[in-house]
């Protein structure tokens, strides 16, 4: 032990450099500071002294909620107080999120995801407006909060928070444990934008004691609906891959842990679950445990018996009755509501499934795939963290093994040493849409890296990674192949009619057909001709909502009677479209509204659509029934407008 | 004006396209929302009228009972509600004895999600139908939507007065989609259009004499089919089902080994069973005259 | 009837005579003709006309035919003579052929020579031993005055998995809701709590069939039974209200 070095530095630096900032909102603010509440309008004043030049920030964003208050607060800072601010965050989703680096406050950004803000992005960069340090994985990105890229100031968002700062985050409670544990613990500012402030919040997702400021945002934040796939978009193709899958690799590997992608091809084998796999009596043999988004489409299966459980990233909006009505297979809080979180169930994703499946847009000969496109940068997101084979496990499981004893067997000589291997899956259609091949020669993401200035091009799954690439037109094996010649064949023999495919050599793709390399429909005793939409559990988004309708319900104050008497119904409730009954009610002059709809989660586009309706007519003493079936706004305001002419005529009759 | 469809238009435009103008007046309407329990209880969406408009109005100034089954809701298939409308209406065509009690068709039958209860319903409307013709009502049944007339609702109509079809309209005891899940494809391929409707089609069904009166698929067309089928009032007597039956049996004898539509047109005499769907419904409607004339 | 009706595969059916013979100890003189009976048996002193099924059958158009050919003959040759109707079918006929020449006619015609039958004065009464599916059912059983069952009969539109396919409502769900609500389940109480079969037949069956004859009446009062019996709540009452309202 050196003691006068102990004199020689002080240790805790960002502590007072914390205690100093502190200060200065205190004295900036004064009593406009209720403890740790902020009003709304003070927060830009409350950032300018929080925050100081060239800050490492996390503002929170991910795919799903947006702290988009702060965010928009943060644009609105002095730059010459604020400036030079190192972004460190996994998605940038909002417009605000690249106006920082326009209005000269932030200057460089190391993130995940840009998705939307792509090609924003793309250019802000190739203005040199915007230094980016790395485009990561989101675990790497979370990792990197706890080494080299610690944020100094966090801008999160929660659910709501009591005056002590304990913040409820509810079942969107996503990355923020990660975001504040990063940044509380190393002396950082965390500042919550919430819904609401209340007494005592449902549950402490958030102890009070991590989080510096708390405000009350005026409008609740932005979550973005992703994962709803309508499967009335599925197709029959889709439907043949799934049945393939299922039978050629969930069945034959008994997969019973696993990670889907988002997208309609593994949306098609969620919902071929209850039906196809049921058929080949793989209830509790297959799909038993998940990490995964609470998707809709997975709702079949869990109900009939398939799920045992699902961790979940995010939530998604609308799901969130029928999670809390299922504890059982869901993480959820005493308060009854969900508990995601990203950073775990990436974890979870990573280390604790056997089987990860997604699509691509672009596929390699050596097996790469890349959703890269020109002009954009769109980043990672966590896929590349599920469809990686994870060297770091030592558990075994009946698919992991008999991937393993597959793999090790790759170029022909076996290993000694046994092993187990990931079953990394890529699904896609051998043509995506305007007949785009998905298999390439070379992958535009080698352009997209030229055009960045990337270190390397921008490979969402390594093609060492990829154990089966599934298309319409079978399963290829890239585990058995004993030479990459014989690994480019594989992949040439599924990917159809494409140029890469045409280029086939036929012997040896026969050949490793025979030795079940490549597997066709045929090969997995499926009958192609047999696929069709009538296999899937449900065909639209109200077969899957169907078994929770929601209730709605308005009133606005202030219409005109009209002094009609007799009821009117207008529109049949058929698939897509609603029926309106308006008649008669006393009301003190009010417009009420009762709707039943199958749509979960629209409730703020119902209240638009139905204020709109009642700023064009202004009917008063009226209430109005609907009973909805999945319509669209458009239709739901013209059978509105058309229930009032009736009604009207009715009247003047 | 423009034709318009039957086929395409609600169960409400019928009524009032149907009927004399502003004559109809609906029983137990919306607004007392006589909604489905039993789908309530699984959460689905329901209708304020369980997917059938009844009342009463006028057609040519005859005073008419009317039904009409929404085909767009739950394919119009028949629940405990549903049901029950209809039935009450026809015990009150017994009371009433209006010129004739209108149901016009739009249903594959008894509504699964209400199971035994759609069963019964079913089975309640075709002994109120019965129940009515034995008082002397006349029951005309007509379709022309696009969920057809099938299941239950299939035998329902062949217990009515008369049939009354557009050359879109399909009557059949199973639906296609049903015949191939129990048999194959090979049995039944109910994709294959052109199949279903030259087995259960229109056309089909008046040259066998399942269907009385074979009508254009317009509104006006239906009108003046229905009109002219309440003047031919059928009387439910032994004799009149004895006449019945050795029709019918004549039926199994002449076409027992047909296995296609165009099979049995051409034993019926067509020259090209093949035109068959594709001449209008006025030239086929004289074709198919001559022929039995003949 | 001539030979050209279904055979008969099914070999797990009630054994149909000994159904018969303790509905009539009397004696009887019913005969099996492929999937169809028809006869007749003294009960209560009195003789019974019979048609029924058996095996399960499947209605195609023949034994539809058959079997209203039969209930006619009756009705024109032995006027007021009770009709029972014995019930074990599958349901109609599923075929392409049986709809292309007009099945839903034939089995119509099953219930419309019931109606007339009735309409002259016969009683007609129902019952369903073995199984009562779909169109078979509606066009006999359910067409008669009085529905008996026997305890272990199934009655239903169609089974859970094809129910299950069909609603896209889970087969899990489909099962739980079969344990709780009578609407699902193909059990027969279910049938008597709804109404549509008047009682279950246990123990003596002649003594059963006696009393079914004795309730026969010719108007249509399963939607009051439902309502007694808390198994359909809705269907007389809005029957009623449409029917009377002014």
């Amino acid at each position: 032990m050196n003691a006068p070095s102990l004199l020689l530095r002080r240790w805790d630096q960002r502590a007072q450099n914390l205690e100093q900032r502190l200060v200065r909102a205190r004295s900036r603010l004064g009593n406009r500071l209720n403890g740790r509440l902020v009003a709304a309008q003070d927060v830009v004043e409350l950032l300018e002294c929080v925050i100081e030049p060239g800050d490492c920030v996390c503002l929170e964003g991910n795919n799903q909620k947006q702290a988009d208050f702060l965010a928009e607060a943060l644009t609105r800072v002095d730059p010459s107080i604020v400036h030079d601010l190192h972004m460190v965050q996994s998605v940038v989703a909002l417009p605000q999120h690249l106006d920082l680096f326009e209005k000269r406050i932030a200057s460089k950004l190391d993130f995940s995801f840009s998705g939307p803000q792509g090609a924003r992005l793309a250019q802000l960069v190739a203005d040199r407006r915007i230094a980016i340090g790395a485009i990561h994985t989101y675990l790497e990105l979370f990792s990197r909060y706890f080494v080299d890229l610690t944020p100094r100031v966090a801008l999160i968002t929660a659910e709501s928070a009591d005056p002590q700062g304990n913040l409820y985050t509810g079942p969107n409670t996503e990355d923020t444990p990660l975001i504040v544990e990063a940044t509380a613990f190393k002396n950082g500012v965390v500042i919550a934008q919430v819904n609401e402030i209340v007494s005592r919040v449902p549950r402490v997702d958030i102890p009070g004691d991590w989080v510096t400021h708390v405000v009350q945002s005026p409008a609740p934040h932005h979550i973005e609906p992703l994962f709803t796939r309508d499967p009335a978009r599925i197709t029959d193709i889709q439907v043949l891959m799934a049945m393939m899958t299922i039978k050629g690799i969930y069945a034959e590997y008994g997969v019973e842990r696993l990670n889907h992608g988002i997208g309609f091809d593994t949306a098609a084998i969620e919902l071929l679950i209850p039906t196809y796999a049921e058929s080949l009596g793989l209830k509790g043999k297959i799909c038993r445990h998940w990490a995964l988004n609470p998707h809709p489409a997975l709702i079949p299966a869990i109900e009939a018996g398939f799920v045992e459980s699902i961790h979940c990233f995010g939530s998604e909006l609308g799901m969130e009755a029928y999670i809390a009505a299922r504890p059982d297979i869901f993480f959820t809080g005493h308060d009854g509501s969900m508990r995601s979180n990203r950073a775990f169930c990436q974890m979870a994703g990573h280390y604790a499934c056997d089987l990860f499946i997604g699509s691509t847009l672009q596929i390699d000969l050596e097996g790469n795939s890349s959703t890269a496109t020109l002009d954009r940068i769109a980043g990672f997101g966590g896929a590349p963290n599920m469809g990686a084979d994870a060297r770091g496990r030592r558990h075994g499981s009946q698919a992991w093994l008999r991937a393993g004893r597959e793999a090790s067997l790759r170029y022909g000589h076996s290993q000694r040493m046994p092993r187990g291997r990931k079953l990394v899956v890529q699904i896609v259609e051998t043509f995506r849409d305007h007949m785009l091949p998905a298999f390439v020669e070379r992958l535009d993401a080698w352009e997209v890296a030229d055009s960045a200035g990337m270190p390397l091009p921008p490979v969402m799954i390594y093609g060492d990674d990829v154990t089966h690439i599934v298309t319409e037109e079978g399963i290829a094996n890239l585990m058995l192949c004993r030479t990459s010649a014989e690994r480019e064949q594989a992949i040439r023999g599924v990917a159809g009619y494409t140029p890469v495919g045409l280029e086939r050599d036929r012997r040896t793709v026969e050949n490793l057909r025979d030795r079940g390399v490549i597997r066709r429909a045929e090969d997995l005793d499926i009958d192609a001709r047999s696929a069709s939409r009538d296999m899937l559990a449900a065909r639209s988004i109200k077969d899957l909502a169907g078994t929770f309708l929601e209730h709605l319900q308005y009133r606005f104050a202030g219409g005109y009677s009209c002094g009609a008497v007799t009821p009117r119904v207008v529109g049949v409730v058929a698939s897509g479209n609603l029926e309106v009954l308006i008649e008669a009610a006393t009301l003190d002059g009010a417009c009420a509204f009762d709707i039943d709809t199958p749509a979960r989660g629209f409730a703020r586009v119902w209240q638009a659509v139905i204020s709109d309706f009642f700023a064009r007519h202004r009917l008063g003493d009226v209430r109005i029934s609907i009973n909805d079936n999945g319509a669209t706004p458009a239709t739901v305001a013209l059978r509105l407008d058309q229930a009032v002419e009736e009604y009207r005529g009715v009247s003047q009759r | 004006m423009r034709h318009r469809s039957f086929y395409e238009a609600t169960a409400r435009q019928r009524i009032v396209e149907i009927l004399d103008a502003h004559s109809f007046a609906e029983l137990v309407g919306p607004e007392q929302r006589t909604v489905s329990p039993h789908m309530q209880a699984l959460q689905l969406p329901v209708a304020f009228d369980d997917g059938v408009v009844v009342g009463r109005g006028t057609l040519h100034t005859k005073p008419v009972l009317i039904a009409a089954q929404e085909g767009g809701f739950v394919g119009g298939a028949v629940g405990e509600v549903h049901g029950a409308k209809i039935v009450g209406l026809l015990e009150r065509a017994r009371r009433e004895r209006p010129a004739a009690a209108l149901l016009l068709i739009d249903s594959g039958g008894v509504r699964l999600h209400e199971a035994n209860a759609g069963l019964i319903a079913v089975s309640e409307i075709i002994r109120a139908i019965l129940a009515a013709r034995s008082d002397g009502v006349t029951i005309i049944a007509a379709i022309g939507g696009a969920s057809g007339c099938f299941g239950g609702m299939g035998i329902a109509a062949a217990c009515c007065s008369a049939v009354v079809m557009s050359e879109e309209g399909r009557l059949a005891l199973s639906g296609p989609e049903v015949i191939e899940t129990a048999h194959g494809v090979e049995e039944f391929d109910s994709r294959d259009r052109a199949l279903v409707w030259r087995t259960m089609g229109g056309k089909h069904r008046y040259l066998l004499e399942d269907c009385d009166v074979l009508v254009d698929g317009d509104m006006e067309g239906f009108r003046a089919g229905i009109a002219a089928a309440m003047e031919a009032p059928q009387s439910l007597t032994l004799e009149a089902l004895e006449r019945e039956q050795a029709m019918l049996a004549r039926r199994l004898q002449i076409f027992s080994s047909s296995r296609d539509g165009r099979d049995v047109w051409r034993t019926l005499g067509w020259p090209n069973p093949e035109t068959v769907p594709l001449v209008p419904t006025d030239v086929f409607l004289a074709q198919a005259a001559a022929l039995r004339a003949a | 009837m001539t030979a050209s009706l279904v055979t008969s595969t099914q070999g797990d059916a009630v054994d149909w005579r000994s159904v018969v013979s303790r509905l009539f100890p009397e004696g009887h003189d019913i005969v099996q003709d492929g999937d169809l009976l028809t006869g007749s048996g003294r009960c209560g002193g009195e003789t019974l006309a019979v048609v029924g099924t058996i095996h399960h059958a499947a209605l195609g158009v023949e034994i539809s035919l058959a079997m209203a050919q039969y209930i006619l003959k009756i009705v024109r040759e032995y006027p007021g003579r009770p009709l029972l109707l014995l019930i074990d079918t599958q349901g109609q006929r599923l075929r392409q052929r049986d709809e292309l020449l007009g099945i839903h006619r034939y089995v119509a015609l099953i219930s419309k020579a019931i109606q007339v039958a009735r309409d002259r004065g016969h009683r007609v009464i129902g019952l369903v031993y073995d199984q009562g599916v779909s169109g078979g059912i509606l066009a006999s059983a359910f067409s008669a005055d009085v529905c008996g069952a026997l305890p272990g009969a199934e009655i239903r539109v169609m089974n859970l998995p094809a129910m299950a396919r069909i609603t896209r409502i889970p087969e899990e769900q489909l099962r739980e809701l079969s344990r709780k609500s009578p609407v699902f389940a193909p059990d027969p109480h279910n049938y008597v709590q709804m109404g549509a079969v008047d009682s279950i037949w246990e123990g003596d069956l002649a003594q059963c069939l006696q009393d079914a004859l004795n309730r026969a009446q010719a108007n249509d009062h399963r939607a009051r039974l439902a309502l007694e019996r808390g198994g359909r709540l809705l269907a007389g009452r809005i029957a009623r209200r449409v029917a009377d309202d002014a």
